[in-house]
């Protein structure tokens, strides 16, 4: 026992990102079943190590409540201006991006989605927002307000950082088609810094895809 | 000498004229001119000219003369359908009545039916359907009219129990259902009415009359047979004892009636007008008393004549079913007693509802079949009465009415005959004074037993063999044909899975059906035929693999022709404990040769120079075979089956040649599906022979569709025996298929899906053709096959594995090998998929084209597809496991996807939380002093 003494100052910050880098190792190793939909995979191991680790993390080895990660509506009204104020320029700047470096040209939405309205509610709702949430409980309460709060404001720029990183790496690469969702890593994890929570970083995140989806779908 | 001078001179004029006259008519033959020939000579001299045999002409006069002995006589005969029947069950007699002039519903059918126990003057009450107290034909025949005219009729369908109480009574009979028969059937109305019955040991008809006014006795008066009453005691004692005699005086005068006189005859048809009694003497006694008579009551019986002009009278009756005095059958009225004996509805005109009415359904008027429901014993019998095709000699338009008989047995008694004039002449018509009584007594012997059956005992079994011209392997390569021989049994009552099947086979070089050795045991012990006895065995496959060791020890080896018998026995064994069976078999002639049809993809050598004729190709290139045919190998099954009928694609250009060679053969004539098959090497290719003969070689196009097939046969002459030979192949069209298949055994195998076991008990291994297996750091090495065989060569292939694109590490062999970068973890799987294009070479088409008129369009690309899936398997896993490990092996290896991959992900994170928690309770927690110094230093 004295062996890990040592560790004792930093124990939580040390276990809790050992937790965090194991987590996304497995994620990424986690073997793959050829005889099942990759998709239908990626969503279940994506929600059992994105989602459900974390909560477990909290509840049975921190002994503490689900708040930790960022469940909690404090500042609402802080929350929603933060929304709002970090949705705007982001946007502005993907336009700007669209404009010089025709990021609407590698930007691909689902054809059925592109056809049909219902289909697009449907996806922007239920699928960007899953995938949405998913990211934002494990970087942005997991990564963020709980392993690196101790670190301010450039808690919010590691996670970013890790989050690109950790999606270039599962994903084999990135791509013009992935910019909207790093330009989610960086104002929701404003937001949150600022809040304290991540449901209204969600917010921000789905807000943001689902404006730049729009505005795709409009110049196109 | 004047008178002789004036003779010589006449005489003398009278020869000149005379051999002026022979110089004019006689000097065509001088043969003629030698006699007069006589009439016998002429019709003698006529049979030389028209070649006629005497004996035949003999012959022909003889049947003349008893032609008429041999008429078409009605008959009739019974079906039963089922042959079969249960006790209970419904059973259908139907009669089937020949040689009538009468439509068939035009006729009267009176069916009888006798059950077990009511013979006549025997049984019961219950065999006393008419109620006349004693059993009589008459009571068969009620029962069964009874089940034709009511079918089925319960009275307490229409109406309450008071209804059916009183629904036969008076005035009831609303329906007006009577029928009137006419002699002979429905359609003789109006027409003279002369009854006869055949009399088959002699051939001759016999008229149903009667001499009923044989005797003149005047009025008042009937002939009869009187006998004297004895007369009175004259002499004697009073008092009687031991040894007294008595004296008895003449005859009393009374005579009492003992009979009646009948007209005897002498010789076939005597018609001396001979009167007689068998008892007692001829007199004409009144007919107002039954006697005694006194002498002076009688008459001389001096002037009584049988008379057999004018006094026979038709003697036709009916035989249909009657009732006991509730009213006569037939006479067109059926009131309410009738419907009461009957059991009819006296509301309804057709109880039976099969639009005839009551009373004609008691008749049975068209009733072809009949229906009941069997009990054990029964028997039924009919009597069809209608008119024959055979005229009658009377002066009208009649034909003879006449009745058959179920057996058609019925034996002719009281022959007679009488003599009538017609169109002045005294026309003999022989007769018999059979009456109603006596026909029916014919009734007994024709009962027939359904299950005895007037139906066909024999089984009529027709035997068949495929294919048309089979030939036997006799080297050690057993590519013979397989001969189907099918037996099929027409008239059978059961299912050939009822029936029992018995075949044999013979061997014989001649063509015969009766010799030949019985190789059935030798077949089978040699493996090439199997069960040759056994129900529903209504095929069998005889393996033409005889070799010539085998056929040696028969003493036909290297025979050639061979000929099979295979004969068949079919049994069909009843429940009843009845039996048919019937035989039957079929020769085969069999090419027993060495030489074979081997075939061949092909080529356009001289594409160079527009020259699109085909040549043989090698289908093989890797192998050290310059021309390697197709179906042409026999390691698998699969090839197995090639050599049995050799699968190509549509729109394949195939080629046949006589394999080893064709020495010593000529005369080829090629056929195809039985049609010539031409080959020209000006027009079709260079290895045929010029100007049209034929050769070895053949070349056909595929231009069926899957499902078709092709039979290629050839026609040769064996110059060394001088005996034809030939020999065939099948082509069977079907839709070419790629299959993934492992190239390398040790590194990727397909999974194990455990045992079948067939019906003769040999177990075999059943392996996934999906599903493959390796251990993590394995080559994947894959080879695509393709059926048939050759369509590899003229195709483009795609492979990938889990997506990505592979290229083929030897192409020739169509074959992969790839090493994933990142070995996969055990449980987790590859997908390797193969794509593939199929176009046939440009030249080719062309060919195709030109040649069989093929187009471009109907021979264009097509595409296949194959997909496996390949897990990582642990070493310790299936292939190496066993006993309850390999069990469990297995069931991990088939647990749904889903749930395995669920089942992976929960031990994941529960492991992780576990070992995170584990290490984060061994880190000891910080002291509240270091906590502080902590905190302190944060805000420095």
């Amino acid at each position: 026992m004295h062996t890990l003494a040592f560790l004792s100052p930093w124990k939580r910050f040390a276990i809790t990102g050992m937790t965090i880098l194991v987590s996304l190792a497995l994620y990424y190793f986690f073997p793959s079943d050829a005889r099942l939909d990759p998709m239908l995979q990626n969503i279940v191991a994506g929600i059992a190590f994105l989602l459900v680790v974390p909560i477990l993390y909290v509840r049975t080895v921190l002994k503490e409540k689900v708040q930790a990660l960022g469940f909690q509506a404090s500042h609402r009204r802080l929350g929603w201006v933060a929304v709002v104020l970090s949705v705007i320029p982001a946007l502005a700047v993907l336009a700007f991006l669209v404009k010089v470096y025709s990021v609407g040209a590698h930007y691909a939405l689902p054809t059925s989605v592109i056809q049909s309205f219902p289909l697009f509610l449907f996806y922007e709702v239920f699928i960007v927002g899953a995938i949405a949430f998913l990211y934002e409980v494990f970087f942005r309460g997991f990564v963020m307000l709980l392993w690196l709060r101790d670190f301010g404001f450039g808690a919010a720029l590691f996670q970013a950082l890790l989050f690109v990183g950790t999606y270039a790496v599962l994903r084999g690469g990135i791509t013009w088609q992935d910019m909207p969702l790093f330009f989610t890593a960086v104002i929701a994890g404003f937001v949150a810094f600022y809040t304290k929570s991540i449901w209204y970083s969600f917010a921000t995140s789905w807000l943001f895809l689902f404006l730049a989806d729009a505005y795709f779908l409009v110049i196109r | 000498m004047k008178f002789f001078a004036k003779r010589r001179e006449t005489f003398g004029k009278a020869s000149s004229v005379f051999l002026a006259l022979e110089m004019v008519f006689f000097t065509v033959s001088p043969a003629l001119a030698i006699h007069i020939p006589s009439a016998s000579e002429m019709a003698s001299d006529l049979e030389n000219r028209y070649h006629m045999n005497t004996g035949t002409i003999q012959n022909i006069s003889e049947n003349l003369n008893v032609d008429g002995n041999k008429p078409n006589v009605p008959q009739v005969t019974i079906f039963f359908t089922p042959t079969d029947p249960k006790p209970g069950q419904k059973i259908t007699a139907k009669a089937l009545p020949m040689y009538f002039s009468n439509q068939t519903d035009q006729l009267y059918y009176t069916w009888y039916i006798k059950h077990k126990g009511c013979d006549l003057g025997k049984g019961g009450a219950e065999c006393d359907a008419d109620g006349s107290g004693h059993v009589t034909v008459n009571d068969w025949k009620v029962v069964a009219a009874k089940i034709i005219a009511q079918n089925g009729f319960d009275p307490a369908d229409i109406g309450d129990a008071n209804y059916v109480a009183h629904m036969y009574d008076a005035g009831k009979d609303t329906d007006d259902d009577g029928y009137k028969a006419h002699f002979g059937g429905n359609d003789q109305v109006n027409r003279p009415s002369w009854c006869y019955i055949f009399d088959s040991q002699e051939g001759k008809n016999y008229e149903l009359s009667k001499n009923g006014s044989a005797f003149d006795c005047g009025g008042g008066y009937a002939p009869v047979c009187v006998s004297q009453v004895a007369g009175n005691i004259t002499s004697g004692t009073s008092t009687f004892g031991p040894g007294d005699t008595f004296i008895e005086g003449p005859g009393a005068d009374s005579y009492n009636s003992v009979g009646t006189p009948v007209c005897s005859k002498g010789g076939d048809i005597a018609w001396s007008g001979d009167v007689s009694c068998n008892t007692g003497q001829v007199a004409c006694a009144p007919t107002d008393n039954s006697g005694p008579f006194t002498s002076a009551q009688l008459r001389s019986s001096g002037s009584v004549q049988c008379n057999y002009d004018e006094t026979f009278i038709n003697n036709c009756s009916h035989l249909f079913a009657s009732t006991n005095e509730s009213g006569e059958t037939g006479n067109g009225s059926f009131g309410v007693n009738e419907e009461r004996f009957w059991g009819t509805n006296p509301q309804n005109p057709s109880t039976a509802d099969n639009g005839t009415n009551d009373e004609a359904n008691v008749v049975g008027f068209g009733q072809d079949t009949f229906t009941w429901n069997y009990r054990p014993g029964d028997q039924v019998g009919v009597v069809v009465e209608g008119v024959s095709t055979i005229l009658t000699k009377h002066d009208d338009s009649s034909s003879m009415i006449m009745y058959a008989f179920s057996k058609n047995k019925c034996a002719v008694s009281g022959k007679s005959g009488y003599s009538v004039n017609i169109k002045g002449y005294n026309v003999a018509i022989p007769a018999s004074n059979m009456d109603e009584s006596d026909l029916n007594g014919c009734l007994e012997g024709n009962l027939v037993d359904p299950l005895e059956g007037g139906q066909a005992k024999k089984l009529d079994v027709h035997v068949s063999s495929a294919p048309d011209s089979p030939v036997n392997d006799e080297t050690d390569e057993q590519s013979g044909d397989t001969l189907i021989v099918q037996a099929d049994p027409g008239n059978a009552s059961l299912s050939a899975a009822q029936e029992v099947f018995t075949w044999k086979v013979q061997v014989s070089d001649i063509p015969d059906s009766v010799t030949g050795a019985d190789i059935t045991v030798d077949l089978q012990r040699a493996g090439l035929l199997s069960s040759t006895k056994g129900n529903g065995l209504s095929s069998i496959p005889i393996q033409l693999n005889m070799t010539k060791t085998f056929l040696d020890t028969l003493g036909f080896g290297s025979t050639d022709p061979l000929y099979l018998r295979v004969s068949v026995k079919v049994d069909e064994n009843f429940e009843s404990g009845t039996a048919r069976s019937g035989k039957s078999d079929v020769i085969v002639r069999i090419s027993n040769t060495t030489k074979k049809i081997v075939a061949y993809t092909t080529n356009v050598p001289n594409v160079s120079t527009a020259d699109y004729r085909v040549a043989l190709a090698d289908s093989d290139p890797t192998d050290s075979d310059p021309l390697t045919p197709i179906c042409n190998k026999f390691a698998t099954p699969s090839d197995k089956l090639d050599k049995i009928a050799c699968r190509v694609m549509k729109n394949e250009i195939i080629g046949v040649k006589v394999s080893p060679d064709a020495a010593n053969y000529s005369n080829f004539q090629w056929l195809i599906n039985g049609t010539p098959l031409p080959c020209s090497r000006e027009s079709i290719s260079p290895q045929c022979a010029p100007g049209g003969t034929q050769n070895e070689y053949a070349f056909f196009a595929v231009a069926g569709n899957p499902g078709d097939s092709y039979t290629i046969e050839l026609r040769a002459t064996n110059a060394q025996t001088g005996k034809s030979v030939s020999l065939s192949r099948v082509f069977n069209v079907v839709d070419p298929i790629v299959e993934i298949s492992s190239a390398d055994s040790v590194q990727v195998w397909p999974a194990y899906l455990g045992e079948y076991q067939t019906l003769d008990g040999t177990t075999y291994q059943d392996y996934s053709k999906k599903n493959f297996q390796l251990f993590t750091g394995n080559t994947l090495r894959f080879k695509a096959n393709f059926i048939p065989s050759y369509v590899g060569s003229a195709s483009t292939r795609k492979w990938t594995v889990d997506g990505t694109d592979v290229i083929e590490s030897d192409p020739a062999a169509r074959e992969i090998s790839y090493v994933p970068d990142v070995p996969k973890a055990v449980g987790s799987a590859y997908s390797v998929g193969l794509a593939v294009s199929v176009v046939q070479p440009v030249e080719k088409r062309m060919a195709l084209e030109k040649i069989w008129g093929i187009t471009a369009l109907q021979s264009q690309e097509f595409k296949l597809s194959d997909s496996v899936q390949v897990v990582v398997a642990a070493t310790s896993d299936i292939a190496k496991a066993s006993g309850p490990k390999k069990f469990l092996a297995t069931v991990s290896q088939y647990l749904p996807s889903s749930i395995a991959f669920a089942f992976r992900l929960m031990l994941t994170i529960a492991l992780l939380i576990f070992t995170v928690g584990f290490v984060f309770a061994l880190v000891p927690e910080m002291s509240e002093g270091e906590n502080e110094e902590v905190i302190i230093s944060k805000r420095r």
